[in-house]
C-alpha cells in the first residue's frame, strides 16, 4: 500500500517555490541534521527525567513543610514519626517483659525515653533497671526541647496483663552521636532542606528545556539536509488512523506489563518506571514527529484508512448510480411503482392487524405524501411544456429554470436550455455576419463612388468635347452609360443588403395606399407612355390605409414600375389594382413580359436574378429582391406569379383600422 | 464675378468641377483638405464653397463648423456618403445643400447658380404685394409669373394653380383628391391621376433634380406639400 499512498501524498505537493529554491544552495540547517535530532532527543529525555525528579523533590519538600517552617520545626515534625515508632517498639518489648532488650535497643539509637504518667508523675519504680538513671528528671546532655510525647501503655506485670495509660517522652540527641537511621535521616533532611529552593527552579528549567527540545523536534520533523522541502519519515507511509490505534494498543500493553512488574521490588520498580518513561518519550516523539510531517505535507486525511474507505464507498455509490441509470426509465419507474405498491400492501396488512381507524389515518398520510409528488411532477411537466412551446414559437432566449427540477425533468430542461442556447448562438452569428456584410458593402460602395465620380464626369467631358472622330464620342457615350449603370448598381446593392438585414429604419405611419397608387401613376405616366404602355388603375371607392413607411413603400412601387418599363411588352396594357379582402389589402401589378419567362418566381426573388438569361436589358436584378425585402420589413407579403407571359406581383398588407 | 472654392482631396474631381464651372462669371479657388478650405475662406472673399466630407487632416463636417463660426457663405457638401443620416448631419451643421457622388454635373452647376443667387441677389423675403415667395421660388400672382432662383419658368394654367395652392399653404399636405376638388371644383371620380401627372410635370420644371425635390415634396401615401422656406 505504501507506493499508492506516497503518490497520494505527493501529487498535490506544492510546486510554487520550487524554481526559486533551485537557485539557492539548500541551507545546511541544524534542523536537518540527524545527529542533532538524536542529540536533542537524548536531551529531551534527560531534561524530562530531571524535571520529573525535581518536581518530585519539590513535592516532597513541600509536603515536609520545607517552604513553610524553619529547619528545627521540620526536624521536629519528622522526628515525631520516629518517636512513635520507638515508643511502639518499646511498648512491645515491655509487653513481653523484655526490659533488658528494650534498654539495649535504646543504646543503639540516638534517643532516650522517659515514661511519664498522664498527671506528669513518673511511673512507680517497679520497672527494675531501665529507669534507674532516668527516674529523676530529664536526662542531662540531651537537647531539652527536642523531645516528643507519645501516648501509650505501660505494662507493669509480667505477661502484659496490667497496664497503665502513660506518655512516652522520647528525647533525641541533637548531636546524633550514634550511627543509626535517625542520624542518616537527619543528615539527608539537612541536605534536602539546604537545597530546597533549587528543586522548583530546576524543575521549571528542565520543563522549559524539554519544551524547547520538543518544539525543535516537531519543527525539524521532515527536514533533512540535502533534500528540498519536507521529506516523509519512515512512518509516513502507514495509514495514520491505523498507526494511532496500533500505537495506543501497544502502549496499553506496555503499561499493563509495567503495572505487573512494579510490585516486584523497588529496584525493578525503578527500572520499570525508567523504561516506561523512556519508551513513551521515544515512541511518543516519533509518533508526534510523524504527525508533524503529515501536517506539513498537507492533505493528511488522504492517508487514512477512513478516507480510503470513504472514497471507495463514493466510487461504489457513483458506479451504482451509473448502473441504475443504465436501466431503462420504464423499468426504473416500474420498480418504483412496485416498491410503492409493496409498501402500501404492507401498510394494508398492518392496518388489518391493528385496526381500521389506524389504517384510514395511515392511508390519508400516504396520500398526502403522494399528492405533493403528483403536484411536483405536474409542475415539472408544465414548465417543460411551456419551454418547448416558447422555443417552437421562436423565442430562442427562453430558458427553463432547472434549479427546482429533478431527475429526468432536470435533464430534459437542461437539454431544452442547450437547444435554446444553440439556436440563439446561431441566430446571433447569422445576424452578425449579415451586419458585417452590410457594413462591408456600404464601406466598399463609398470607396468605389469616388473614382466612379471621376469616370462619369470625364466620360461626360469627352462626350462634350468636339471631336472629328465620331467614334470617340460614341465610345465615350458607352463609357458614360455603363458607369451610370455601375452607380445605380452600387446604390441598389447597399439598399438590398440593408433591406435584407433589416438595418433599415422603418418609420411606420398610417399610409393611404390609394393615394400612393395615384402618386406612382403620376410619376410613371409619361415614362410608360414613351414605351407605348397603357396603364389601367383599379381601386376601391373608400380609403384604404395601412401601417407602412411611405418612402419604403414608394421604393417598392418604384422598383416594380421600373421593372414594368423595362420588361413589359410594348403596346400592351399594364394593370395596377388595389383590392381589400377583409382585413388584408392586396396590390397587384400585372403586365405581359417581353421575354420568355423561363425562371421560377422563387429564382426571380433572389438577388441578381433576371428574367432574361441573356441580360441584354439594362438592370441589375436587385429590384425585385429589394422590393420583396422592403415589403417583408413592413409586415407585408410579396408574391410573384408567372402564368405564361403574364407576370404578376402581389403585395399583401394588413389593413390599418 | 463670383469667387467659388472647390475643396476635395481627389484632384481629378476638383479638375472636373473646374471644367464644369468654367464660366466667365466665376473665379475658382481650390483646396485639398478641410484646413486649407477654412484658411481660404478666412483669407479670400469666397461667395460659395463646394466641399467633400471625407478628407484628410480635417473632414468636411469639421471644416463646415469652423467656417460657420465666422462666415455665412453658402456651402454645398459634395460627398460619397449617401445615407440619410449623413445628409441630415451635413445640413444640421450648416450646409446649404447636399449633393451625393457620383453627381450629375448639370445638377451641380444648377445648384451652384441657385445658391449664389439666393445668397447675393435675392434679399431675404421682401414681400411685394401679390408675390408669394417660397425658398427660391417666386410667384407673382398679379403678373401670373413664376421664377425659380430668379429665372422665369413657363407653367400651364393648371400647374400654376396647383403651385399657387401649395405655396399659399407651405408645409401643409394636400391629397390628390383635395387638390382636384380645389382646382377643378369637382368631385374627382377616379381622376386624381391627373393631379399626380401635373405635379410630376410641375416638379420637373421647378426642381433641379425632380427625384430629390427641394421645394415640391411628395409625401408618399398622403399627398404633396410645399416645403416651408429655408
Amino acid at each position: 500500500m505504501s507506493d499508492a499512498i506516497r503518490d497520494d501524498l505527493y501529487e498535490d505537493e506544492p510546486v510554487t517555490d520550487k524554481r526559486q529554491e533551485k537557485n539557492r544552495q539548500p541551507r545546511r540547517m541544524l534542523r536537518g541534521s540527524v545527529f542533532m535530532k538524536g542529540f536533542v532527543l537524548f536531551l529531551l529525555m534527560l531534561s524530562l527525567f530531571v524535571a520529573m525528579g525535581a518536581a518530585a523533590l519539590t513535592y516532597v519538600s513541600f509536603e515536609a513543610g520545607f517552604y513553610a517552617n524553619n529547619f528545627h520545626t521540620v526536624v521536629q515534625e519528622s522526628l515525631r514519626n520516629n518517636a512513635g515508632q520507638i515508643a511502639d517498639e518499646l511498648s512491645q518489648y515491655f509487653a513481653r517483659g523484655k526490659h533488658k532488650t528494650a534498654a539495649a535497643y535504646l543504646h543503639t539509637i540516638n534517643a532516650e525515653v522517659a515514661v511519664v504518667e498522664k498527671d506528669n508523675q513518673f511511673v512507680p519504680n517497679d520497672s527494675v533497671f531501665l529507669w534507674q538513671s532516668y527516674a529523676k528528671t530529664v536526662p542531662t546532655g540531651f537537647y531539652s526541647t527536642l523531645y516528643v510525647d507519645v501516648e501509650g501503655y505501660w505494662f507493669y506485670s509480667t505477661g502484659g496483663r496490667n497496664y497503665k495509660d502513660v506518655v512516652y517522652r522520647v528525647f533525641f540527641d541533637p548531636d546524633f552521636e550514634i550511627e543509626d537511621d535517625l542520624k542518616e535521616q537527619y543528615r539527608l533532611s539537612q541536605y534536602a532542606y539546604m537545597y530546597r529552593a533549587v528543586y522548583p527552579v530546576a524543575a521549571g528549567c528542565a520543563c522549559l528545556l524539554s519544551f524547547f527540545c520538543f518544539c525543535f523536534l516537531l519543527s525539524s520533523a521532515g527536514r533533512r539536509n540535502g533534500r528540498e522541502g519536507i521529506v516523509p519519515g519512515p512512518l509516513t507511509r502507514f495509514y495514520i488512523d491505523v498507526l494511532t490505534i496500533l500505537y495506543i494498543s501497544v502502549s496499553g500493553c506496555v503499561l499493563s506489563a509495567a503495572d505487573v512488574l512494579v510490585n516486584e521490588g523497588w529496584m525493578i520498580r525503578i527500572v520499570v518506571i525508567f523504561a516506561v518513561i523512556l519508551y513513551f518519550v521515544i515512541t511518543g516523539m516519533f509518533y508526534l514527529m510523524d504527525i508533524a510531517i503529515r501536517l506539513k505535507l498537507g492533505k493528511w486525511w488522504r492517508c487514512t484508512l477512513l478516507y480510503k474507505l470513504w472514497s471507495l464507498l463514493k466510487q461504489s455509490i457513483s458506479s451504482t448510480t451509473t448502473l441504475l441509470s443504465l436501466i431503462p426509465s420504464v423499468w426504473s419507474i416500474l420498480a418504483l411503482f412496485a416498491a410503492i405498491s409493496i409498501l402500501e400492501g404492507i401498510g394494508v396488512l398492518f392496518a388489518a392487524e391493528v385496526g381500521e381507524a389506524f389504517g384510514i389515518v395511515l392511508w390519508i398520510f400516504i396520500k398526502i405524501a403522494e399528492v405533493f409528488w403528483v403536484i411536483y411532477i405536474g409542475v415539472c411537466c408544465k414548465s417543460l411544456i411551456t419551454a418547448g412551446r416558447e422555443l417552437a414559437a421562436g423565442k430562442e432566449n427562453y430558458r427553463v429554470d432547472t434549479s427546482k427540477l429533478m431527475f429526468g425533468f432536470k435533464e430534459h430542461g437542461d437539454s431544452l436550455n442547450s437547444i435554446g442556447v444553440g439556436i440563439s448562438k446561431a441566430v446571433e452569428a447569422r445576424m452578425k455576419s449579415e451586419r458585417l456584410k452590410t457594413e462591408l458593402i456600404s464601406n466598399v460602395s463609398h470607396d468605389i463612388k469616388t473614382p466612379l465620380t471621376s469616370i462619369i464626369n470625364y466620360a461626360d467631358l469627352i462626350c462634350k468635347e468636339p471631336s472629328e472622330n465620331p467614334k470617340i464620342t460614341e465610345y465615350a457615350e458607352v463609357l458614360e452609360r455603363q458607369s451610370k449603370r455601375l452607380k445605380k448598381l452600387m446604390e441598389d446593392l447597399v439598399e438590398a443588403s440593408k433591406a435584407t438585414t433589416g438595418t433599415l429604419e422603418v418609420e411606420a405611419a398610417p399610409c393611404e395606399v390609394g393615394v400612393l397608387l395615384i402618386q406612382a401613376v403620376g410619376e410613371y405616366q409619361s415614362k410608360l407612355e414613351e414605351k407605348g404602355l397603357e396603364l389601367r388603375v383599379k381601386q376601391p371607392e373608400q380609403e384604404v390605409k395601412i401601417l407602412a413607411d411611405g418612402r419604403h413603400l414608394w421604393r417598392i412601387f418604384d422598383n416594380l414600375l421600373n421593372n414594368i418599363c423595362k420588361y413589359a411588352q410594348e403596346n400592351t396594357r399594364v394593370f395596377l389594382s388595389l383590392e381589400q379582402k377583409e382585413d388584408r389589402v392586396q396590390i397587384t401589378f400585372r403586365n405581359m413580359s417581353k421575354y420568355l419567362l423561363e425562371v421560377s418566381p422563387e429564382e426571380l426573388e433572389e438577388r441578381f436574378a433576371r428574367g432574361d438569361r441573356s441580360r441584354h436589358e439594362e438592370g441589375n436584378g436587385l429590384g425585385l429582391s429589394i422590393a420583396k425585402n422592403l415589403t417583408e420589413l413592413q409586415n407585408g407579403s410579396f408574391r410573384i406569379v408567372i402564368d405564361g407571359d403574364l407576370f404578376k406581383v402581389v403585395l399583401d398588407f394588413p389593413v390599418l383600422r | 464675378m463670383y469667387n467659388i472654392l472647390i475643396c476635395d482631396d481627389e484632384k481629378d474631381i476638383v479638375n472636373a468641377l473646374k471644367i464644369y464651372l468654367n464660366d466667365s462669371e466665376y473665379r475658382l479657388f481650390t483646396a485639398y483638405n478641410g484646413k486649407e478650405a477654412v484658411r481660404m475662406v478666412m483669407q479670400e472673399e469666397i461667395h460659395l464653397v463646394l466641399m467633400d466630407i471625407m478628407m484628410p487632416e480635417m473632414d468636411g463636417i469639421e471644416a463646415m463648423v469652423k467656417i460657420r463660426e465666422t462666415s455665412n457663405v453658402p456651402v454645398i457638401l459634395l460627398t460619397a456618403k449617401s445615407e440619410d443620416s449623413d445628409k441630415i448631419l451635413g445640413l444640421t451643421v450648416g450646409a446649404d445643400d447636399y449633393i451625393t457622388k457620383p453627381f450629375n454635373p448639370v445638377e451641380v452647376s444648377a445648384r451652384v447658380k441657385s445658391q449664389l443667387r439666393r445668397y447675393l441677389l435675392l434679399g431675404a423675403g421682401v414681400q411685394h404685394n401679390g408675390v408669394i415667395r417660397c425658398g427660391g421660388i417666386e410667384l407673382d400672382d398679379i403678373q401670373k409669373k413664376v421664377s425659380v432662383d430668379g429665372e422665369e419658368i413657363a407653367l400651364t394654367p393648371t400647374e400654376y394653380d396647383i403651385l399657387k395652392l401649395l405655396m399659399m399653404h407651405p408645409g401643409q399636405v394636400f391629397s390628390p383628391k383635395q387638390i382636384y376638388m380645389k382646382i377643378w371644383n369637382d368631385q374627382p371620380y377616379g381622376s386624381e391621376n391627373t393631379v399626380a401627372v401635373h405635379i410630376r410635370h410641375l416638379r420637373e420644371k421647378v426642381e433641379i433634380n425632380p427625384a430629390e425635390p427641394r421645394y415640391l415634396k411628395v409625401v408618399w401615401g398622403q399627398g404633396y406639400k410645399m416645403e416651408k422656406g429655408r
